[in-house]
């Protein structure tokens, strides 16, 4: 890892960040300007807002993706770039891309507080950046507080709706809650180590675990993953998730099932492969521990659910406990495991809620209970399929992508010698697939009284539903690249 | 002899791509296309066959594809995966036929899931990598979850569907941790590298029995069989043709593959155990057989004890028990569908599969009487028919190495007999069920067209079967003196 000078060439390779926030700020300008102007087509303003939001995220992927700068620390140690954060902001910026187009048409329909919503989410994107970014825990608080604040305010966008208020409360409170012990497990690392900076960190040698270390320190480290496991909504911080998925409204629950899952699971690789690495042995339990409940939760908990959007919410749970365990190995390819893992996630969670978000009832109906998709391999057959390949592909069934990323992360597991939680990972595997499998038998099989016809879909949503349904089906058949690229970011993870 | 394999197994794939581009309503080109595929493909796996060269035990016209970095796909066939190969391509033809009067509404899906189904039985078969094998293994259940769902005949198909689905799928996980196992001892997951190393013999153990998980459920062996027999009754036709013909066949070439020659001292270790279950599986089925008052019902319960002779001949591990099993899983594969379609046939004509409605259909229906009584037959495994060359060798082997086995399991036969003779006694002799008359008129054309081939095959396989001994020969003397 290579210190440069001074701030010489910080900027630099912080350029996407620096543009998205330049975006932000003219976009928000623009919106705050005409929004409340009748005289200037005040109502028109919702959806070039969103555009032009989709617009510079885009553009900020393509300064992602080809930096000047590809590896270096900036700002006296308080960010980095490199082949890890590279990887994880081309997803998260790919991520929110797709869920933005896909949530286009949604929010015009709901009126969903005509413009903010654009410059919401590109302020949480910017955060997220951050998180990615950060080299120091108090980057990492102060960018983790910024997305925090926007998803709170994006959870209760739909003003009208008691559910989304709820959600947007239950948000907030526990956020908040869990953003304090964060707050505490960084203050009580300062006052034992005397630092925030995680290089300073991972130097110190924490004595593998093996000599007597000060609870406080210990406490502090806690501290700081019990705080990001309550934001990813692994067990047993997880109870918060469901309600919030499904008060919120459904273009909100899209963009929280994929980005903030993103950057906190970048985050967490961070903390974890690098600065506590030497201390190894204290966290690996608790993941192991956080993502055999979430299994558990994940798999058991959806049996129960009727509501589409709760029953994912349980899903995504699951799917945090596979990556949890592949990253409690601690190895490189538990490392490469979580990414591929995650990237497949990205694509799985997208099909499933942009299915959600195309079928709009010509009645002006949506589907909000499982029940409510019955038939709709006849209604609608292309967006069945979708739906029922993204489903197939959560359960693991090959050859979907699915399949790829839990056979990285069994293999990560039973590499890293865990057996027991292998074998309860394929057992809960084979659980949640019962659920998956209601809802495939609801699409084709279950007879249906109420028939509803649904409008077309848009092309934006159809290009990242048929972009997203591509990559599942032909992972298999070409995964070379995306193995690649999950490599080389666990190799400049676990260098 | 490698492209004439890659186009085999290829063209259904791109078969069922160009008839999900046809427009549903053109029926008379769905249905031709789905049937020329098949019948190309029939073609060229015989044309295979011909080209085969019958003195060795190596993989012939193999080929390899690069997949990951450092992991090939590797395609090939001997005697073995070539006989089964055969006989996948050979019962599909008759499945697009017994599809052949669906509405415009669901022909379209049942074709392509079926032609997509045949891509992924014909890779089980021919790839040579265990993660491609579990791969096609695992991907078997997709289109056949929804051929079971969506063009079963009752409400109960949905949970035939999910027992199906969720039985194999518990085995077969297991079978993927054994294989990730496998592959971070040596590196590799390709069988011929596989077949040249040797495992500990606790590893051993721990992998078999990782293995047996997800093969004794596809076999099926007894505790796991409850399955089968919702499958079969609530799947259509062709889907019940797919099931006995091949699907179950996937366990115990799976044991043949992959379990006996990787594992030899854990195959010793747990031969009892196959036996116990074997023994009481054919015991226990056939008298179960006995009761059942669904036709189709009976025809799975006799698969599970056929299919448990094969395991038996399989672990004596002596080549007459070896070859029968292959044959008996071959004539199996033959003679289980045959009577399916013509179940089938029933079924199409009165809407119910329960046996005391039927009776004395030989007065409007000889020709369906006659198919009948030939595969019943067969089924009972009459000297002449196919399944007598297998059970007779299998029973030759298991008797050398336990003559206890081979007597209990000799005394399946006699109930096997039995429950056959009597189905067929209660549903085409006696009086005629007179409310019933109307609609029995005899077998059609297409019928006709469906079961000849199964008939020929099956005389053939009986009174002529050194040509398929011939072609598994070398394979087996390897595997047995290996």
């Amino acid at each position: 890892m290579t210190s440069l000078p001074a701030f010489a060439l910080d900027l630099w390779a912080l350029l996407p960040e620096v543009f998205l926030a330049g975006a932000l700020g003219v976009l928000l300008s623009y919106g705050v300007a005409y929004s409340t102007s009748s005289a200037r087509a005040f109502p028109l303003l919702g959806r070039p807002t969103l555009g032009l939001a989709l617009w510079s995220l885009f553009l900020t992927a393509g300064l992602v993706a080809h930096g000047p700068i590809a590896q270096a620390l900036l700002c006296a140690q308080a960010f980095q770039v490199d082949a890890a954060t590279t990887w994880a902001k081309l997803l998260l910026l790919g991520a929110t891309l797709g869920a933005g187009l896909l949530s286009g048409r949604d929010l015009a329909r709901q009126r969903l507080a005509a413009f903010e919503y654009g410059p919401l989410v590109l302020l949480a994107v910017l955060g997220m950046l951050c998180m990615v970014s950060s080299a120091d825990l108090l980057t990492l608080y102060l960018s983790l507080e910024l997305q925090g604040l926007c998803l709170y305010v994006l959870a209760a966008l739909q003003r009208t709706s008691p559910f989304a208020a709820e959600a947007g409360l239950k948000y907030f409170l526990l956020g908040a809650f869990s953003s304090g012990v964060f707050l505490l497990g960084c203050s009580l690392l300062y006052g034992t180590t005397g630092t925030t900076q995680w290089h300073a960190l991972a130097t110190l040698g924490f004595g593998g675990g093996q000599t007597e270390v000060s609870p406080a320190l210990l406490l502090g480290v806690l501290c700081l993953f019990v705080g990001l496991l309550f934001k990813l909504a692994a067990a047993p911080f997880h109870v918060w998730a469901p309600d919030v998925y499904e008060g919120a409204p459904t273009p909100v629950t899209c963009f929280f099932a994929v980005a903030p899952k993103v950057a906190l699971l970048a985050a967490l690789m961070r903390l974890a492969l690098q600065s506590f690495y030497e201390f190894a042995l204290p966290w690996q339990q608790g993941l192991l521990l956080c993502s055999l409940l979430s299994l558990l939760v994940g798999a058991l908990g959806a049996l129960a659910q009727s509501h589409l959007k709760r029953l994912l919410a349980y899903s995504s749970i699951g799917h945090v406990g596979y990556m949890l365990l592949a990253l409690a190995c601690g190895t490189l390819e538990g490392a490469q495991a979580l990414h591929l893992y995650l990237a497949f996630y990205l694509c799985t969670a997208l099909c499933s809620f942009g299915v959600l978000l195309a079928l709009q009832g010509v009645g002006g109906g949506r589907p909000r209970m499982l029940s409510d998709l019955a038939q709709l391999g006849v209604a609608n057959p292309a967006l069945a399929f979708t739906l029922a390949v993204a489903l197939f592909s959560m359960a693991g069934i090959p050859p979907l992508a699915g399949f790829l990323g839990k056979w990285a992360v069994f293999g990560a597991a039973l590499g890293a010698q865990y057996y027991g939680l292998a074998v309860v990972g394929v057992l809960t595997s084979v659980v949640s697939c019962f659920y998956y499998l209601r809802l495939v038998q609801v699409l084709y099989f279950e007879p249906t009284t109420r028939w509803v016809s649904y409008h077309r879909p848009p092309w934006s949503a159809a290009l990242v539903l048929g972009l997203a349904l591509g990559a599942l089906l032909g992972a298999v058949l070409y995964p070379s690249p995306i193995f690649m690229g999950a490599h080389r970011a666990a190799l400049a993870l676990c260098a | 002899m490698s492209t004439l394999l890659l186009s085999c197994l290829a063209l259904p794939l791109v078969g069922a791509l160009g008839l999900s581009l046809l427009p549903r309503a053109r029926r008379e080109w769905l249905r031709l296309g789905a049937l020329s595929v098949t019948l190309v493909t029939f073609l060229l796996s015989l044309l295979l066959w011909v080209g085969f060269d019958t003195s060795t035990a190596a993989f012939q016209a193999t080929a390899r594809v690069a997949w990951l970095p450092g992991l090939h796909w590797t395609v090939g066939v001997d005697g073995l995966s070539l006989l089964f190969l055969v006989l996948t391509t050979f019962l599909l033809p008759s499945c697009i036929l017994a599809g052949w009067t669906l509405p415009e509404a669901r022909l379209k899906e049942y074709l392509v899931a079926f032609l997509v189904l045949e891509f992924c039985m014909l890779g089980v078969f021919v790839t040579l990598d265990l993660l491609v094998f579990y791969l096609f293994f695992e991907a078997v259940l997709l289109p056949m979850f929804l051929i079971i769902g969506w063009f079963g005949s009752r409400a109960r198909k949905i949970q035939a569907a999910y027992q199906f689905f969720l039985y194999t799928l518990l085995g077969s996980v297991l079978l993927l941790l054994g294989i990730l196992l496998l592959y971070l001892q040596t590196g590799t997951t390709d069988l011929q590298v596989l077949l040249q190393t040797s495992f500990s013999e606790r590893r051993q153990v721990l992998l078999w029995a990782a293995f047996f998980a997800s093969f004794a459920v596809k076999v099926p062996m007894v505790p796991v069989h409850i399955w089968l027999p919702e499958a079969h009754v609530e799947a259509p036709t062709a889907g019940s043709v797919i099931l006995a013909g091949v699907l179950l066949k996937l366990g115990t070439y799976g044991f043949l593959r992959f379990s006996i020659p990787l594992l030899p001292q854990a195959t010793l270790y747990f031969t009892p155990l196959v036996y116990t279950l074997s023994v009481v599986a054919i015991l226990y089925t056939s008298l179960t057989t006995l009761r059942q008052v669904d036709l189709k019902k009976i025809i799975a319960y006799s698969s599970v004890a056929h299919m448990n002779y094969v395991t038996l001949g399989l672990f004596s591990l002596n080549l007459q028990g070896v070859a029968g099993s292959v044959l008996l899983m071959l004539s199996h594969g033959l003679v289980s569908p045959a009577l399916f379609l013509c179940i089938g046939a029933l079924y199409e004509r009165h809407r119910t599969r329960l046996v005391k409605y039927y009776g004395g259909c030989v007065q409007a229906m000889p020709v369906f009487a006659f198919l009948f009584l030939s595969f019943t037959l067969a089924n009972l495994s009459l000297p002449g028919t196919s399944s007598f060359v297998g059970e007779f060798l299998i029973l030759v082997g298991t008797w050398q190495t336990h003559a206890g086995v081979a007597t209990l399991a000799a005394l399946g036969m006699v109930l096997g007999a039995a429950y056959s003779l009597w189905l067929y006694n209660r549903v085409v002799f006696g009086p005629p069920k007179p409310a019933y008359l109307p609609a029995l008129c005899d077998l059609h054309r297409r019928e006709v067209a469906m079961l000849a081939p199964f008939w020929g095959a099956v005389l053939w396989m009986g009174v002529a079967p050194q040509v398929f001994l011939d072609t598994v020969q070398a394979s087996l003397c390897h595997l047995v003196q290996g």
